[in-house]
């Protein structure tokens, strides 16, 4: 078969951020035309991606596109793989980006700078999120990942000179930064362990559960989960609710969080028979889903409380996959406990997005988000409150809206789970106090909102009063828009919300829509198309959802759960950093102590224990045929003058004396080169002993005394010093009879004045062979060494406050100012 | 192959050097040629590394032409080869920054001589094939490394760079003993000679390597690692660049640890790291790798001055490096090299970033800092992309580094693949650190401290003009990381498997010894040339 071209999908992956920088060069007084321009991205997206649809159909999950080359021995190349879940996820990202391009507008009003700044980062979060869900490559996936990180960073610390916001920003970045590590360090084992880079070659790949592959497996998973906020890692995104509202809408509910939801989706068809998929997913996905929905339940602020439901939403949808891995068996079939996934997600989006995009409005124009305070807002913005509370019935998962069936076909598979273990009726009865609390949120946004009894009232603030006067609290700027721009607040949300109920109320539309998309259509009764409302088969699933709406309405009316209560994990974040800066700290300074003595020492002892350990490993070390040294008197004797003479230097206090000890030293070496035939070698010293020893008297003479301070002699001082000479002496003696032959010095004796054969002929043509050794055949060794001596003059010379440079101080003034 | 223009990488700077001497009081011609000299080896260096990426060949320049192992020899090849186009580029980068955001005082106390002298070093010790050799211009680069970090004459810059000196010091001393003992158990100094005298003895049936080698190895160890900052040696490096003007401090993190972890991946894998001792010198490796790794990031993030968290920084790539070189497969020792380069340019582009910070704010404490977004957009940007490639996010350099190295880990080290990620991610927080308390959060110390005489701001140009050069370079080892790695693969190859690097170098086929020829290189009374045996041949064949 041949390989579709991967232009289209290239083009939809880049068409955003490509809008979005060119918005940048449009002068900032020009608003609308940046929005126009901003908005052919996300168009061009969609409408590349439907026709690469059109030309090739929902790609089955092994057929990627054509491959361009990019980085090959490192298997990333640039291929793209729109497969239904691809395919859905980049429509969804698409599409929600042009309406929010459209609702930034009137949201950001006509403040010129943040205009300019939200459309090239919006876009390159885009192209980011479609590149995620089109990459066949799972590093280039990854590297869409990281990208949609650094994004959403930029989004969150929108208001950049706020601490508030800064602070968030960070939490957010580490917090999926760590999970994309993890991802990274799953992606590469996987990879080299399989030899997979590709998500579609996994299709052909035959699962097996080694240890590499589970271990890859976990780590891929912390990735999806910190991105996707699972508990405990949850806490991240309600604090991104301090970004835009257009922010939150779209990163923060609809596409960006929903990206670990997609990663699992890729993973599933590689990674659900692992037994430990089910495990490793629920566990963590069915404590977010009820504590999410519990959490909202209690809060007041509404971006707050949409935060917490998506968290929660998050889990249910993790919840979702992770049974997927469970099989059941149903009618002597064996299925898996998974049913159109893909509509599970689009459910979220259209009902969530919408949400946002009118708690945003409602701010926008109320001044507030406290839902106490918007009291009977019914009276101030209908439309809004319309759209909304749509939206909330959606949220319920009531009858009419896609929502119902999706939440009927996630009971249904708790309830297929049933069969396999009892631990699963937990799980049911999770899944229905989350619905509950689904419900009573709705019921407290209809109460409140539409100014009926029972609604959440804070007596203190009316906001028809209040309110109208257009308050800021969302920090835009004081502009307002009348007509088509005005109403772009809320028709967007209309948009999406339209979806719901066109799927609750034709199911044969949206399935006609959603089915070729969906590759996991298990269950039957709802295998070609999604039953009407009135279709539902009576049995478990049904009897909880209407046990959810029943408690939902009981628990929205009743006065408990009213107040806004913090949560406790936000503290995760602060402890980790205190852990890391204070702890850390701590760690490292206990080893860079800042006392010199220490480093010298950890040096040596560095050296010493290297040395044992050789001694371990090669204990031949040990045995030296050597002659004995009492054969040849003189060399003892000096032998002793220098170990002496080395022994008092660090006694003798007074320095002159110190210098001519160490010149006695150096004397007796003068010695032992005589005694051993080397003349040359003596004479070098000779010059060097006297020189340096009439040099250090003259210089010390000049010096102030110093306060000598006797620091106590310890004896592991002692011993260290000791230790390192014996075993440099040791070693000496070692590579002196180690026999092996020197192959230089007979060449260096051959060749210093006549050549021979090896060197063409060629000699040093000097009779004393250190010579040319010297300046011939090591010649390049001796300009590096006088290069050493000129630098080591030169820094001096730097050094020194010269008349020159004292003339140039007063031309430039000091340097202490310019470090 | 023989090329004797390699030595240009050596002589260039050195002649540039003494003539800047010569130039003293003339800043402009100094500047001049100096930037000359480094564009010219930058240049050079990439043209023959295109050579080495399409061939394979491997460059060697026989001192004096006097035969391998007798003289000293020069091989450029793809490890240094990648790394004097790295350090060139980077010198130039800091050189050019250095023109406004050096203090015109210290410019003319010989910064301008002493930066080439300093390069001259470095080359060397990327290019020469010899111990001793490498010995000397460890030397040249302490002593002029020295004499740049007391430019300025300051109290504190002395006493900083006395912890440096001496434990320098130290470690010179035992290279020198080490490399004493090397000759003495080995009869030769050259490296490739010294792989081969290894892989000969250490062959099924060899006779095993000198009594003493793992030991001689230890040393060896010892003072690279101390070159190179590695756990538990990295001392001097964190106080080292706090008090020297930013310049110099930027060209310093990204070149002298490299050198000293250049020579452990040259060194080991070829010569050291056989014999009785492997598993053990294997084994340091790995905990040092952890330990640098780590406790470098932990230090790096718990600092609030952007000058520390940056070079303690330096630490902790330190480690992934090690971690590379610990692994010592032919693909980790690409990872390892790849690290290295990118490192090189990342580091020293966040350090040049930090000295238009420092101008700005006054101060380079993050406490004391804030809103500098406000102030300068380009320096942002500039500045969040060599953050995040430090960071290690693709598609930028630092990625594809760690990329390899932690692939590499998982089958033979998975808790240093473990550590390295951890560690990516304190990286992050480090680098979030600097970018929310620099560049956003409430504006404050907005005062610019420029003293009499020195540049404005609005005459930092050369200074951005560095910081963009470095930048470019690092998104190309990013975006571009395929060719870069074609050559570090042909490296890593070459240092598990130096048969190429012998025979380059020794200027026989190893592969098809004759025996004779073998036999004459190792016994002294019949040495002959090969090159010469060619040319005789060649002149009985046309008579």
């Amino acid at each position: 078969m041949e390989q579709p071209s991967s232009f289209w999908l290239l083009l939809a992956v880049f068409a955003p951020v490509l809008a979005g920088l060119l918005s940048m060069r449009i002068r900032p007084s020009l608003v609308t035309p940046r929005v126009l321009v901003a908005l052919v991205g996300p168009v061009v997206s969609f409408l590349s991606v439907l026709i690469h649809l059109a030309g090739h159909g929902v790609a089955k999950t092994d057929a990627a596109t054509k491959v361009i080359t990019w980085i090959p021995s490192l298997n990333l190349n640039v291929a793209f793989l729109a497969d239904g879940l691809g395919a859905f996820f980049a429509l969804l990202v698409s599409g929600i980006g042009i309406l929010i391009v459209l609702y930034a507008r009137p949201y950001f009003g006509m403040s010129k700078d943040e205009q300019y700044r939200f459309y090239p980062t919006l876009g390159f979060f885009t192209t980011a999120m479609m590149g995620i869900v089109l990459s066949d490559y799972m590093l280039l996936t990854l590297l869409f990942w990281e990208m949609t990180s650094i994004s959403s960073f930029f989004l969150i610390g929108w208001y950049r000179y706020e601490k508030e916001s800064v602070h968030k920003a960070m939490q957010a970045f580490f917090t999926t930064g760590l999970g994309g590590m993890a991802m990274l360090g799953g992606i590469l084992m996987f990879g080299s362990s399989e030899g997979i880079w590709r998500w579609s070659e996994v299709a052909h790949w035959h699962p097996h559960s080694s240890g590499y592959v589970i271990a890859a497996f976990c780590m891929m998973f912390a990735g999806a989960a910190t991105k996707s906020a699972q508990y405990p890692w949850h806490y991240w995104l309600p604090g991104a609710m301090v970004a835009p509202t257009p922010v939150s809408t779209f990163l923060h509910s609809a596409t960006m969080v929903k990206a670990g939801v997609f990663l699992v989706g890729r993973m599933y068809p590689a990674f659900h028979e692992l037994t430990i998929w089910p495990w490793l997913i629920l566990i963590p996905g069915a404590i977010t889903m009820l504590f999410g929905a519990v959490t909202a339940l209690n809060q007041h602020d509404l971006k707050r409380i949409f935060a917490y439901t998506t968290v929660s939403q998050l889990g249910l949808l993790m919840c979702a996959y992770g049974l997927g891995g469970l099989e059941f068996e149903h009618g002597g079939q064996h299925l898996m406990a998974i049913d159109w996934d893909v509509t599970q997600i689009a459910n979220h989006a259209f009902y969530k997005a919408p949400l946002f995009i009118i708690a945003g409005a409602i701010a926008h124009v109320a001044g507030t988000r406290d839902l106490p305070k918007l009291y009977g807002f019914w009276r101030v913005n209908k439309p809004m409150v319309i759209v909304m509370l749509l939206a909330g019935y959606a949220l319920a998962g009531g009858p009419g809206t896609i929502s119902f069936p999706a939440k009927e076909l996630f009971f249904y598979a708790i309830y297929h789970a049933f069969e396999i273990h009892w631990i699963f009726q937990v799980l049911a009865v999770m899944a229905v106090l989350t619905a509950v609390c689904n419900v009573a949120i709705f019921v407290r946004l209809f109460t409140t909102l539409l100014g009926l009894p029972f609604g959440q009232r804070d007596l203190s603030f009316d906001v028809a009063v209040q309110g109208q006067g257009h308050g800021h609290g969302d920090g835009h700027d004081e502009h307002h828009d009348v007509g088509f721009w005005a109403a772009m607040l809320w028709v967007p949300g209309a948009v999406l919300v339209a979806w719901q109920y066109l799927g609750g109320l034709l199911p044969n539309l949206w399935s006609w829509i959603f089915r070729p998309l969906e590759a996991n259509v298990n269950y039957e009764g709802f295998a070609e198309r999604l039953p009407f409302v009135w279709e539902m088969h009576w049995g478990i699933p049904l009897i909880m959802s209407l046990c959810a709406i029943g408690g939902g309405l009981v628990v929205g009316l009743s006065p408990l759960m009213r107040g806004a209560v913090g949560d406790v994990h936000d503290r995760i974040y602060p402890f980790l950093y205190w852990l890391c800066v204070h702890g850390g700290g701590r760690a490292f300074r206990t080893f860079q102590s800042g006392h010199f003595r220490w480093y010298v020492v950890a040096v040596v002892s560095f050296l010493i224990l290297g040395f044992a350990g050789s001694v371990y490993f090669e204990p031949a070390m040990l045995d030296v045929h050597t002659a004995s040294p009492l054969e040849f008197w003189p060399g003892l004797l000096l032998g002793i003058v220098i170990c002496v003479s080395a022994l008092m230097l660090p006694m003798v206090e007074k320095r002159v004396i110190r210098v001519l000890v160490l010149g006695a030293c150096g004397f007796s070496v003068v010695g032992m080169y005589l005694i051993y035939q080397a003349p040359d070698l003596a004479l070098t010293q000779l010059m060097f002993e006297l020189i340096s020893v009439i040099l250090f008297v003259l210089v010390l003479r000049m010096l102030p005394s110093p306060d000598v301070k006797k620091s106590p002699g310890k004896v592991w001082r002692i011993a260290i010093s000791a230790a390192v000479g014996i075993t440099m002496g040791w070693m000496t003696l070692l590579a002196a009879n180690s026999g092996t032959p020197p192959a230089l010095g007979p060449f260096f004796e051959a060749n210093s004045y006549e050549g021979t054969e090896a060197t063409g002929g060629r000699g040093g043509g000097g009779h004393n062979i250190v010579n040319v050794v010297l300046v011939d055949f090591r010649g390049f060794d001796t300009l590096g060494e006088i290069t050493v001596l000129s630098i080591a003059a030169l820094g001096v010379w730097a050094l020194l406050p010269g008349r020159a440079v004292r003339r140039l101080e007063e031309k430039f003034g000091s340097e202490g100012g310019a470090a | 192959m023989t090329n004797h223009w390699i030595i240009l990488f050596i002589i260039v700077p050195q002649v540039t050097g003494i003539l800047s001497v010569l130039l003293m009081n003339k800043i402009r011609a100094q500047r001049f040629i100096g930037t000359l000299s480094f564009v010219f080896n930058t240049v050079f260096s990439i043209y023959l590394l295109l050579e080495v990426r399409a061939h394979g060949t491997i460059f060697v320049s026989q001192m004096s032409d006097w035969p391998a192992p007798f003289g000293i020899s020069i091989v450029f090849d793809g490890l240094s080869g990648l790394l004097v186009a790295a350090s060139s580029m980077v010198a130039l980068g800091c050189y050019i920054h250095s023109f406004s955001l050096m203090h015109p005082m210290t410019q003319r106390r010989y910064f301008h001589p002493l930066i080439q002298l300093l390069m001259f070093g470095v080359n060397l010790s990327f290019l020469t094939g010899d111990l001793f050799n490498l010995f000397v211009s460890f030397e040249i680069m302490l002593m002029a490394s020295y004499a740049m970090l007391t430019l300025g004459a300051e109290r504190r810059q002395l006493t900083q760079a006395y912890k440096y000196i001496l434990l320098n010091l130290i470690a010179s001393t035992v290279f020198v003993i080490a490399a004493g003992l090397v000759y003495g158990l080995m009869g030769t100094l050259n490296m490739a000679d010294l792989a081969r005298i290894v892989a000969e003895k250490t062959a099924p049936g060899g006779e095993g390597l000198p009594a003493g080698f793992t030991a001689v190895s230890v040393m060896m160890l010892l003072v690279f690692g101390l070159k190179g900052a590695i756990f538990p040696l990295w001392f001097w490096l964190p106080d080292t660049y706090y008090t020297c003007p930013i310049s110099i401090a930027a060209m310093f993190s990204g070149m002298l640890t490299k050198v000293g972890v250049y020579a452990l991946a040259r060194t080991f894998p070829l010569i050291f790291a056989h014999g009785a001792g492997h598993s053990m010198i294997m084994v340091i490796f790995a905990i040092s790798a952890a330990f640098t790794m780590f406790l470098g990031v932990l230090g790096a993030v718990s600092n609030h001055e952007v000058r520390r968290i940056l070079a303690i920084h330096v630490i902790s790539q330190v480690g992934y490096m090690v971690f590379g070189i610990a692994l010592m497969t032919p693909i980790a020792l690409a990872g390892c090299l790849f690290y290295m380069i990118q490192h090189m340019v990342v580091k020293s582009a966040l350090f040049l970033c930090c000295g238009i910070m420092e101008r700005y704010a006054g101060t380079d404490d993050l406490y004391k800092m804030g809103g500098l977004l406000k102030r300068d957009r380009l320096l942002a940007v500039l500045f969040f992309v060599a953050a995040m490639s430090l960071v290690g996010l693709p598609p930028l350099s630092g990625f594809f580094g760690k990329l390899v190295i932690i692939q590499e880990g998982w089958h033979i080290h998975w808790w240093l693949s473990v550590l390295g990620l951890a560690t990516g991610a304190l990286t992050l927080l480090s680098m979030l650190k600097i970018w929310s308390y620099g560049f956003w959060n409430p504006p404050k110390g907005q005062h610019v401290v420029v003293p009499t005489g020195a540049p404005r701001p609005r005459m930092l140009k050369s200074g951005y003009f560095g910081v963009t050069l470095l930048v470019l370079t690092a998104l190309f080892l990013g975006f571009g990381a395929q060719p870069v790695y074609d050559i570090a693969f042909q490296a890593g190859e070459q240092l598990t498997n130096p048969r190429a690097y012998i025979s380059a170098v020794l200027q026989y086929d190893i592969d098809a010894p004759p025996h004779e020829q073998l036999a004459a290189a190792e016994h002294d009374a019949e040495v002959v040339d090969p090159m010469a045996v060619v040319a005789d041949e060649r002149e009985e064949a046309t008579p």
